[in-house]
């Protein structure tokens, strides 16, 4: 059916091309929405600049995060040392980079360790309800007892504080958070009329799960999870303030915070630059998450 | 001596368009049915009428409300109007109920907003209010929260809270759509019979011809944000002449309870209402009409003789340029 | 010859409903209810809401378990059955909702939508060809396939959620409230290509609605629902021409006419049934 014959409609096609409404490819749109939303662009460029700089720390800092030089302690900004030295001489700016890698890497892990375990029991317990569902809710509530800093604390003094342990009190304060968000969303596409018409066709409860429940609760629990990597960040740095995490001298600003304290007098300026880098990566992460969170609200509002 | 005179009202939203060109009348006392189906922007007019509109929506031209027009007012004097002079009753009564406040409170609050009377008169009035619209136990009624009321229920509040301050015109935007067939006869028959004994006017938006058929006294068509036909009910059912209203009123026959099943198909029209703001350019109707022509690539001016008003280079029954058709 | 087995057989059929928390009145949706729909009929029911209609729709299609009673599909008890043995009547017997907005799956393409019934339910066929027959019965073009649901009218998703119950080749369509969300112009384009579906794929329909004209052109039977109970069936005109019970008549007064001019006041029908607030 062209335009020409748009007086016309023939008795076959009733519905032709030109009558599809807002057809664009969905893709494309996605990016554009991507970068007009400011959250989503400032959190998205935020994050890639964290994540290559714990990169490029991997293999490159402009000085070793470890190298002392005495002579150069407690030096403010120069040429030389672009944010200046500590207490020992090291460097600032290079620390701050290599500390995005231990961020990065308890954010990371604690948010999977909550993620493997939290998401599957929100699933079960939103599609078994009843007895199962009840065990699943006051396991959660259990755990929402056990705040992550005394979980470190535990931990620390069982088996010595270290990233390890960081990441795992960290990781398991946050399992109920991913089970009742999982549960309460998966329950409302559970309760939609196109998993009773999957239903109706003959789908077993486990390709529901996954073919329909799975796909429309997927951005907001990503979002979830971006939201809670910025919280392990924080948490992180917290615990390794206060001694529970990652032991000095590994460079982390948790610790670069911890110890440009006693030299408040001599530079204050050592404690900015640790606290800026983690309010900037906690920043990113969460803006991440609202902008992941937001572009879901605008595809589910058509 | 018309009550309210809306002239060229253009209600955009950025770039689109959605309501153009858009000119009616609702004298004192008249029943006017404003009939559309989604994507028409009568609800667009309605709200643009009582400066509603949400948010990135702007309206322009005129809304003559007795001497003022209502576009050009500053917020705090429509404020003075609504619920007062011009009163609106919306579709979804749950939505426009404040779920955390009793029902009695919620139509007293008019009175007390326009009318400054105590609260414990605006109580008094309010259980009067609740008897009007056909609640047996008013008082019990009025303790009670929306969550307790049935759709319909609901929709009596409303219009109680409507006729509240004696307006001079009230705007019910599809006040029956949501409910149940024999629910909405009641609420029906209840607003045809106080918009009577209020003796105010009455704007009707609505998709059914039939409803608007019998409690209206004029009818305005909608499609594509323009008014494309306008006219008594009567002129209107006898004699459709804009291919839509024809449709319409021949799909809306077809369907009828009176009308026995024929077997054959039901008139419809072919292809779907455009998005709002994505129509057609020229005539909105233009290429789901069977009766469209060259000319109509170009929007049909609105022609007027008398009661009736009609914008179609083709409309049925014969030549555009007698408005009446083949007497 | 023997009686013809009925295609449904629905009896003495009841639904009570606890309340979460096991607080306050339990709800009979549905009580004691009896009928059954031949091959080739087109039954409509009829109802308000909390007629029950909904729940005797889910019945049907044994999505859930009546309280009491039994349901029956060509002379087999599908109620209360498990899951495992109810896989060749899911494929019989395919059912169309009254949103197509929320009875399609946002995440999923047309193409998708359609051939999940069959992937579903195992059944060996050309997924690619069998989408687009399926499109073209319900007058959609091929291209539609490659889209998502969101990007149509109402009236064209609700035609792809009538190809997605075409898909498994049903002999039984119940339709669910099908036009009621749906503009009145597109109204008779549904029913038109309904109509026409239903008589070419000889199917049996079982129409839900709470509007007797759509029901009146479509249905050749017809059974009321008021708050659970069944209260009158028998041949669509007969009811229409004489209704006997009151509800019926209050419904049938009830809808709104077509009148060439108002009678003042209130000259519009009153139903038989006084305020009951």
């Amino acid at each position: 059916m062209s335009d020409a014959t748009a007086h016309q409609r023939g008795p076959g096609v009733l519905v032709d091309e030109s009558d599809l409404n807002g057809a664009r490819s969905d893709p494309k749109q996605t990016w554009r929405r991507w970068l007009r939303n400011p959250n989503s662009l400032i959190g998205g460029v935020i994050v890639v600049l964290v994540v290559a700089s714990a990169l490029v720390s991997l293999v490159w800092t402009p000085y070793s995060p470890l190298a002392v030089d005495p002579a150069h302690a407690l030096g403010g900004p120069s040429l030389r040392h672009l944010l200046g030295t500590d207490e020992y001489g090291r460097d600032v700016f290079s620390r701050l980079m290599a500390s995005s890698q231990i961020a990065l890497f308890v954010g990371a892990l604690s948010v999977l360790i909550a993620t493997v375990i939290g998401i599957p029991a929100g699933l079960l317990a939103a599609q078994r309800g009843g007895a199962t569902g009840q065990v699943v809710l006051r396991l959660a509530d259990i755990l929402y007892g056990f705040p992550a800093l005394l979980a470190a604390i535990v931990l620390a003094a069982a088996f010595g504080a270290s990233k390890s342990t960081v990441v795992l009190a960290i990781g398991i304060s946050y399992i109920p958070v991913f089970i009742r968000v999982t549960r309460s969303n998966a329950l409302v596409v559970l309760n939609s009329e196109y998993v009773l018409a999957a239903r109706a066709y003959g789908r077993r409860p486990l390709a529901i799960l996954r073919r329909h429940v799975v796909p429309n609760i997927a951005t907001t629990i990503i979002a979830q999870m971006s939201l809670l990597f910025s919280l392990a960040v924080l948490a992180e740095a917290a615990l390794d303030f206060l001694g529970l995490g990652t032991a000095a001298p590994a460079a982390s600003w948790g610790t670069m915070l911890q110890s440009s304290q006693d030299y408040l007098g001599n530079d204050p300026l050592l404690t900015v630059w640790p606290s800026l880098a983690i309010v900037v990566c906690v920043l990113g992460f969460s803006l991440l998450g609202d902008g992941i969170g937001e572009l879901r609200d605008a595809r589910s509002r058509r | 001596m018309s009550l309210l005179h809306v002239r060229d009202l253009e209600v955009t939203s950025g770039p689109l368009t959605l309501v153009s060109g858009v000119d009616f009348e609702v004298d004192a006392g008249e029943r006017v049915g404003l009939i559309g189906e989604s994507g028409s922007g009568k609800s667009l007019t309605a709200l643009a009428i009582m400066g509603l509109l949400g948010e990135g929506l702007s309206a322009r031209g005129q809304v003559r409300f007795a001497d003022k027009d209502l576009l050009a007012m500053s917020e705090r004097q429509r404020c003075e109007l609504r619920g007062n002079s011009i009163a609106m009753i919306f579709q979804e009564p749950m939505s426009a109920l404040n779920p955390t406040r009793r029902i009695g409170d919620q139509v007293a609050e008019t009175l007390r907003i326009h009318r400054h009377v105590s609260r414990r008169e605006a109580e008094r009035a309010a259980v009067g209010l609740l008897a009007r619209v056909e609640f047996a136990e008013p008082e019990r009624y009025a303790r009670m929260y929306p969550h307790e009321l049935s759709g319909g229920q609901r929709q009596r509040v409303m219009i109680a809270s409507a006729i509240s301050c004696d307006p001079d015109v009230i705007l019910a935007d599809e006040p029956t759509t949501a409910l149940d067939v024999t629910v909405q006869r009641r609420v029906l028959d209840l607003l045809d019979r106080l918009v009577d004994e209020e003796g105010c006017a009455l704007l009707l938006i609505a998709h059914d011809l039939a409803v608007v058929s019998e409690v209206c006294d004029r009818v305005v068509t909608m499609y594509g944000g323009r008014v494309v036909e306008s006219g008594s009910v009567a002129q209107i059912i006898d004699e459709p002449r804009h291919p839509y209203t024809n449709a319409l009123l021949a799909t809306s026959k077809a369907l009828s309870v009176a009308e026995a099943a024929s077997g054959a198909n039901l008139p419809s029209i072919p292809g779907s209402v455009p998005s709002a703001g994505h129509f057609p350019q020229g005539c909105p109707f233009r290429d789901r009409c069977e009766r469209s022509v060259d000319a109509c690539l170009e929007i049909p001016p609105m022609v007027t003789q008398g009661e009736r008003a009609l914008a179609c280079w083709n409309p049925v029954g014969g030549s555009a340029s007698s408005v009446q058709g083949a007497t | 010859m023997s009686d013809i087995v009925p295609t449904f057989e629905v009896r003495g059929v009841s639904k009570t409903y606890q309340p979460r928390g096991r607080r306050g009145p339990s709800v009979e949706a549905l009580k004691d209810v009896s009928f059954s729909v031949s091959e080739g009929d087109s039954l409509a029911i009829v109802g308000e809401s909390g007629s029950g209609k909904s729940t005797l729709s889910r019945l049907l299609l044994a999505l859930e378990a009546p309280t009491a009673g039994t349901v029956s599909y060509r002379g087999e008890v599908i109620s209360g059955r498990d899951e495992r043995n109810l896989r060749d009547f899911r494929r019989r017997v395919q059912i169309v909702f009254q949103d197509p907005m929320s009875s399609l799956d946002p995440r999923m393409k047309v193409h998708d939508l359609l051939a999940e019934p069959l992937r579903a339910l195992k059944l060996d066929v050309d997924e690619g060809e069998r989408v687009r027959e399926l499109l073209t019965s319900v007058e959609m073009p091929a291209s539609a396939a490659d889209r998502y649901a969101y990007q149509f009218s109402g009236g064209q998703r609700q035609r792809i959620a009538i190809a997605r119950a075409l898909g498994p080749s049903p002999e039984v369509l119940i339709a669910d409230e099908p036009v009621s969300a749906l503009d009145v112009s597109v109204r008779a384009q549904i029913l038109n290509l309904l109509t026409g579906l239903v008589s070419g794929f000889n199917l049996t329909l079982v129409f839900i609605s709470h509007d007797m004209a759509v029901v009146r052109h479509l249905c050749s039977t017809v059974v009321v629902l008021y708050r659970g109970d069944l209260v009158e069936s028998g041949r669509t005109e007969d009811l229409f021409e004489s209704p006997r019970e009151d509800y019926t008549k209050e419904l049938l007064a009830a809808a709104p006419r077509i009148r060439a001019a108002r009678t003042a006041g209130s000259g519009t029908t009153r139903g038989v049934v006084p305020p009951t607030v």
